[in-house]
């Protein structure tokens, strides 16, 4: 498994790297990481850190964290709404949207307000985006010709979590009916018609622009 | 197919029926019950694919498509292509292929690319939501490259889900353990092992958090590496 | 100094920092099924930062104020250390697979190739080889009639290169031709294909897999 895919232990440690805002309650000088300068730390001002930094100061009651705008509940509550509206694609959030908001649910439940039903939205809109994955997924097999080969699938705003959850089957199996489709090139002789062109990329999951 | 891979070799066991053209010396012995020590030309006997691919090539025997690929079966394969057991073809598919370019059944791949195809779609479906059921039977019905995406399919949101409810190990505790004979062993458990559901992750240990540790137990610690 | 190679996160525009940098060279090599030129300026410039912050920290130890921010960097490096392990773990696993065509690859390119393995690893990989080798003869080939000893030159691991990969390009590339399709690489999408066909795209530099 491991050879296809990251352990979701490890898409969540590349989310740590995402930047938060957070409010310290003591003084430090700036620190100077490999991804940028952050500080100076005052009391009360907020700053932007990477999300690591934040939890382990909250851990250690240094500082509150500022959860960031999307995962307030207006906005998540609209990002579900427009989830349902639109059936084949996904409505925009932050590409490690799940690994953040499971982060903060778990590390600075004090810091979120209405937490409760923020944990609710999340719950649906992840169950809504599944649900829609399968079916386009679906559907991009079921329009191939009977002789065609798998075709590019475009996605727009699909989250590295979400991805790495589908990769091992789709890839074992996309792998697979390649494999069906093009076993005569080991032996040379490539006699098989490609398929009619289609010039145009099945556009699933990008919005009409 | 691939030298190194077990799978590719017991495939090419599937038997095909032969017939000789020819007189065949010292071969008596691959017919059954036979106690002449040659073949008379005009003899039919089954031999897995790996040797009659070779005799039909340089046009020793005639082969026949075997029964599992002909018409009966593949019309139900056709129709309704996911109420087929494969409990005894675990190496259809795979084997289905070679036999396509051998008997140039165009025809044939084509069925078996719908086939899998739709099975694909109705497996990658029931990986994902069949969680806490006995899989062995559902397995039992799929080729051995279904499984293959069954069980990846399967231990992915088994994975995911751990983690969702906070029960997957940490990052900062593999560190230690990437060595790399671990990894290997893991990459080749991941084959047709029916409930295998990763039950071996540590999910106890010391929850010791990195910021706790102080500088000097971790210079150690580098020192040991 | 330090400046330039650290982006500004009130900008839109980001320059890629070193993380970003390692962290790709980590992720690319992780989904491309053959593997990657070493990014050896990449792993020499984090080690430097590491080894400075360990002086640095190490320094720190006799000083209680400075403690906790010792602590903070300590983090970082164990960080940055984890992703550097992964880095070379995914690139052993596939020598150990691969190491027959890999040589060969090297053996038989050009001036591309020969950047393929770091210093330690064409050691490693040439010793694996060697003891690989001995193993077969020992074990199997030398008590088997002469005809049969030589091994086959299909019996090399090659990476599947026309495996299924997820991938984002860094900026809007354009038209492409994918087998028959043509596809508009936009930087706002993802793309579930072949690698094959973009292999070159991500060696240059101009498409990361995810």
């Amino acid at each position: 498994m491991e050879d296809i895919a990251l352990s979701p232990s490890q898409i969540e440690f590349i989310a740590e790297d995402t930047t938060i805002t957070v409010i310290p309650n003591f003084k430090m000088e700036s620190l100077i990481f490999l991804s940028g300068e952050y500080g100076p730390f005052v009391p009360s001002f907020p700053i932007d850190i990477p999300l690591w930094l934040a939890i382990s100061l909250k851990k250690k009651k240094k500082c509150t964290i500022t959860p960031p705008d999307w995962m307030t509940y207006n906005k998540l509550q609209s990002r579900y709404q427009e989830e349902n509206k639109i059936n084949d694609g996904f409505v925009e959030l932050p590409e490690n949207f799940i690994e953040i908001s499971i982060l903060l649910l778990t590390n600075c439940p004090d810091d979120i307000k209405d937490i409760n039903n923020i944990q609710r939205l999340i719950e649906n809109i992840l169950y809504r985006r599944e649900s829609k994955l399968k079916q386009s997924f679906s559907n991009h097999l079921k329009s191939l010709a009977d002789d065609e080969s798998l075709t590019t699938m475009e996605f727009k705003n699909f989250s590295m979590m979400e991805i790495n959850k589908v990769r091992p089957p789709f890839v074992s199996g996309a792998n697979k009916l390649y494999k069906i489709q093009n076993s005569d090139s080991g032996n040379n002789n490539n006699s098989q018609s490609q398929s009619a062109s289609n010039t145009s990329s099945r556009s699933l999951f990008s919005k009409k622009q | 197919m691939s030298y190194f891979d077990i799978n590719d070799i017991l495939a090419e066991e599937q038997k095909i029926t032969c017939n000789f053209f020819y007189d065949a010396y010292n071969l008596g012995q691959l017919e059954e019950g036979s106690r002449d020590s040659d073949m008379k030309k005009g003899s039919s006997i089954d031999l897995p694919y790996w040797m009659a691919l070779p005799l039909a090539k340089s046009n020793f025997v005639s082969v026949i498509m075997p029964l599992s690929y002909q018409d009966e079966y593949k019309n139900k394969l056709n129709t309704e292509p996911n109420l087929i057991s494969m409990r005894n073809f675990p190496y259809y598919d795979k084997i289905g292929v070679q036999l396509s370019d051998f008997f140039g059944d165009r025809k044939l791949k084509l069925l078996l690319f719908k086939a899998f195809r739709d099975r694909f779609l109705d497996i990658y479906k029931k990986s994902v939501n069949l969680k806490e059921t006995d899989i062995s039977k559902i397995l039992g019905n799929m080729t051995y490259q279904e499984r293959e995406v069954f069980t990846y399919g399967y231990k992915s949101s088994l994975e995911y889900d751990k983690w969702r409810s906070r029960k997957g190990e940490k990052v900062e505790k593999n560190t230690n353990n990437l060595s790399i004979s671990s990894s290997l062993s893991s990459s080749s458990s991941n084959n047709n092992n029916n409930n295998n559901n990763n039950s071996n992750q540590n999910s106890s240990g010391s929850n010791k958090s990195s910021q706790s540790t102080t500088v000097k137990k971790r210079k150690r610690m580098f020192d040991d590496e | 100094m330090m400046n330039d190679e650290y982006g500004n996160s009130n900008n839109n525009y980001k320059e890629l920092t070193l993380l970003d940098k390692l962290k790709r060279a980590w992720i690319n090599e992780k989904y491309a099924p053959n593997l990657l030129i070493y990014e050896e300026d990449i792993i020499r410039d984090v080690m430097e930062k590491i080894e400075e912050k360990e002086s640095l920290c190490a320094s720190a130890i006799s000083n209680i104020n400075l403690q906790f921010t010792a602590n903070i960097y300590e983090m970082e490096i164990e960080r940055l250390k984890y992703i550097i392990k992964c880095y070379l773990v995914e690139r052993i696993k596939k020598i150990d697979k691969y190491y027959t065509s890999i040589l060969l690859q090297i053996e038989n390119g050009d001036e591309y190739d020969d950047k393929l393995l770091s210093e330690f690893e064409i050691n490693y990989c040439q010793k694996y080889k060697a003891l690989m080798d001995g193993y077969f003869k020992n074990t199997l080939l030398n008590s088997i009639p002469k005809d049969f000893q030589k091994m086959d030159s299909n019996a090399i691991n090659k990476p599947f290169l026309n495996t299924f990969v997820f991938c984002k390009p860094r900026e809007d590339l354009g038209d492409f031709l994918v087998d028959d399709e043509t596809i508009d690489f936009k930087k706002s999408s993802i793309y579930f294909l072949r690698y094959l066909p973009i292999k070159s795209l991500v060696e240059g530099g101009k498409m990361d897999l995810i």
